[in-house]
Order: structure tokens, then sequence, then C-alpha cells
């Protein structure tokens, strides 16, 4: 099959939070902008159930109607949206370029703001039971799913336990599996007292998964505790995952710097060390991955992108 | 080669994903499925799987809610 070419001033690779805002800064600055996503426009805000810190928010907001407002903005400065995966991309030379199943798209500019997968268990069963066959990532999502039944949390931090306790309000009982010992939590003190102090909610300390169990859909998940090896079935209608984030940099290996654990690294100005290639939000080396503070990498993405095009050309040529 | 299409509107997760791996099960090489939802959460799903399963899928927002999910059963060599 032919793939169609098709030229853009910028290619934002990833449609969360900062790579609309990114879209939001090239877009104004009159540049021919693509956001390029591989699921729904709007990334990991979208699983939030209530995003309570992004200013200007007082009553909270849920991250999807955020990230719809996000969008609006980005697409009212021109921004093009295209909703698939990244095949390839080479981003050495100056027509720097993004392939897609069938596209090839060409920019002078590209922005990483591919953000991370949600880590999984590699526990035993696993992959038989993802994409809505019993466990999930996303409470929002799927929380009507499990009313008056019984599911089962993986992981002890903010997202996990905040999670947890938003699902105690559909749910008949919620078990948490952490792997600390008794009392210690990943999550903010103020998150676990409101965990201990509900009644819907039960810990098994200790533990991590040993395996996924049932036909064709979960049914038990076998915990192990990690002092004694016992192992121990848990009977469940699902089974929530929260224990952290991989960065989606695999298609970048080789052609831009990233830490050992794939995180990209780049200086104050979002730039990534290859000239006009820019990384932005959770996807790079950073202390805080907030909302909040992508917005703020994607604005200075975006801001970059601008002045790559224009100092080096003095105007931008593909704008239509 | 053949196009198929399979309307999932008004149906929730996890259903447009049974229905659409039951349809690419029947496909054969180079066929493409188009499946049309209006539930955001088969956005996830249904993308996930037909990539972890080795199709090709794209997506097109057709509407306020509403897309189309173009699935290709690629040919033995095709990525």
């Amino acid at each position: 099959m032919e793939k169609k070419h098709e030229q853009y001033d910028v290619v934002i690779i990833g449609g969360g939070a900062a790579g609309l805002s990114a879209g939001i800064y090239a877009g104004r600055a009159g540049l021919k902008t693509l956001i390029i996503e591989k699921t729904l426009i709007g990334g990991l805000a979208n699983n939030a159930n209530e995003i309570s810190n992004y200013p200007g928010f007082p009553e909270e907001i849920s991250g999807e109607e955020l990230m719809k407002l996000f969008k609006k903005q980005a697409e009212k400065f021109g921004v093009k949206f295209k909703l698939t995966d990244v095949k390839k991309v080479d981003l050495i030379p100056e027509d720097k370029t993004v392939e897609t199943f069938s596209n090839i798209y060409h920019a002078r500019a590209v922005i990483v703001a591919s953000g991370g997968q949600p880590r999984l268990t590699g526990a035993a069963g696993e992959e038989r039971f993802l994409y809505g066959r019993g466990i999930s990532f996303c409470a929002t999502c799927d929380a009507d799913h499990y009313i008056g039944k019984h599911v089962l949390i993986v992981g002890s931090g903010d997202a996990a336990i905040e999670e947890g306790i938003f699902l105690t309000r559909f749910t008949d009982q919620v078990t948490v599996s952490v792997m600390h010992s008794e009392g210690v939590m990943d999550a903010g003190r103020i998150v676990q007292a409101q965990a201990l102090a509900n009644p819907k909610m039960k810990f098994r300390w200790n533990t991590v998964v040993d395996s996924f169990v049932g036909k064709e859909e979960l049914t038990a998940v076998v915990l192990k505790n990690i002092k004694t090896g016992e192992l121990s079935p848990v009977e469940v209608d699902g089974c929530f995952l929260f224990i952290g984030y991989e960065p989606d940099t695999e298609l970048f290996k080789e052609q831009l710097p990233m830490t050992a654990d794939g995180y990209l690294v780049t200086d104050e100005q979002m730039q990534t060390g290859v000239p006009g290639v820019f990384a932005a939000g959770d996807v790079r080396q950073k202390f805080i991955r907030q909302v909040s503070t992508a917005v703020g990498d994607g604005a200075i993405a975006g801001a970059g992108a601008e002045k790559h095009i224009y100092v080096k050309d003095g105007k931008a040529v593909c704008v239509e | 080669m053949a196009d198929r299409r399979l309307n999932c509107l008004g149906e929730a997760c996890p259903i447009p994903l049974v229905k659409t791996q039951h349809e690419m099960g029947k496909m054969k090489d180079g066929d493409l499925l188009i499946v049309d939802i209006d539930h955001s959460c088969a956005i996830n799903h249904i993308p996930g799987w037909a990539r972890a399963a080795g199709y090709n899928c794209e997506v097109e927002e057709t509407g306020e809610n509403r897309w189309e999910i173009h699935i290709k059963r690629p040919f033995k060599k095709e990525t």
C-alpha cells in the first residue's frame, strides 16, 4: 500500500495535557500543527474521576471534561488531529518524518508528548484478562460494571488509594493488595486516613499478585505473601492495577537521549538535544507528573518549536 | 480483500470488544473491519487489543462522542 505524504510545521506525538498545550501554542503561533494520539484525546487525565489541583477549576472537574476543553481550545487555533499509532520516526534530519499505518507526516519540528502506559504485574494469566475482561486501569471508566460487587486494587500510591475510595461508592467491597508492611502505603497521609476509615476497604499487607484466574472473565486473583510465601486466592469480579507507569519511548531509542528507565532527557527549554525535537509531559524525566506540570512543559515546547522554525527561516513556509 | 462493517452504537464495554474479536476471527488477510462506536471506553480497549493482536488500527472521529474504528488484518509481511 502506498502511504500518503503530508507536510506540517509541527507534529506532536501524544494528545494528552502536554500535547494539547503544545498544540495550543504552536497553533496560535500560526504553525500548521498535527497531534497524533493512539487512543482517546486527553490521555491519562481522562482516567481521573476528579481533578482538584488544576488551577482555575475550584469546583473540581473530571479529567475527561477538562481535556475536552483543552481540545476545543487547540481546535480553535486550527490544530488537526489523527487518532492512530505511530509506527516509525526519523527525527534526526531537518525534514523529520513520523510514519503511521497509512501516512508519512513530514515536519520541521516534532514534540514528543507520548506519556506512558500503565505498568503490568507480569503475573501468570494477566494478558488473558486485559482490555475489558476483568483487569482495568481506570476506575472512572469501569466503576459502573461493579455495582454491588467486589474488586481488588493492586498498589498503594495516590492513584490506587484515591480510585479505591471512589470505587467504594459503587462496590460492596474493595480489597487493596499492598506490598508493604501493615499500615505502610505510598499515598499521601490524608488519603491514607480516609481509606483506613472506610468500612468498605480491606487491606492485604505484604502481598503481590501471583496469578490471575478465570475462564472467559476474571474470577479470582491469587495473592502471594512476600514474607511467608503463602498463596491465597481472592474471589473478585474485577481487578484494578495502579502500580505506576512506564514511559512510551520504544520508538525513540537510538534517536533521543533517555534515562535507563526510558524517560526522555531534556533541558529547561524542553529540547531533547536533537535540533527541532522537543519533549513534554510525563514522558520526560522530571520531578512531578501532573496535568499542571504537563501544561507548562507543553507551552514551553510549543513556543520552542515556533522559535526553531522562525529562527531557521524567518517565516513558517508551509502555513496555508 | 473485503470490507465489513460492525454497528456497535449504543453498546457499552465490553460488548463492542467481544463483537469485534468475534468478527475479526472470521476475517482473512487484507480484510478491513470498520466498527461504529459511541462509547468512549471502547476507544481504549479495541485499538489496544487490535494492535496487541497484530492488526493495524486507526480511528476516525466522526462526530461528538462518535467514532469509526478501522481494523485491518495485515498480509503476512505488511507492517
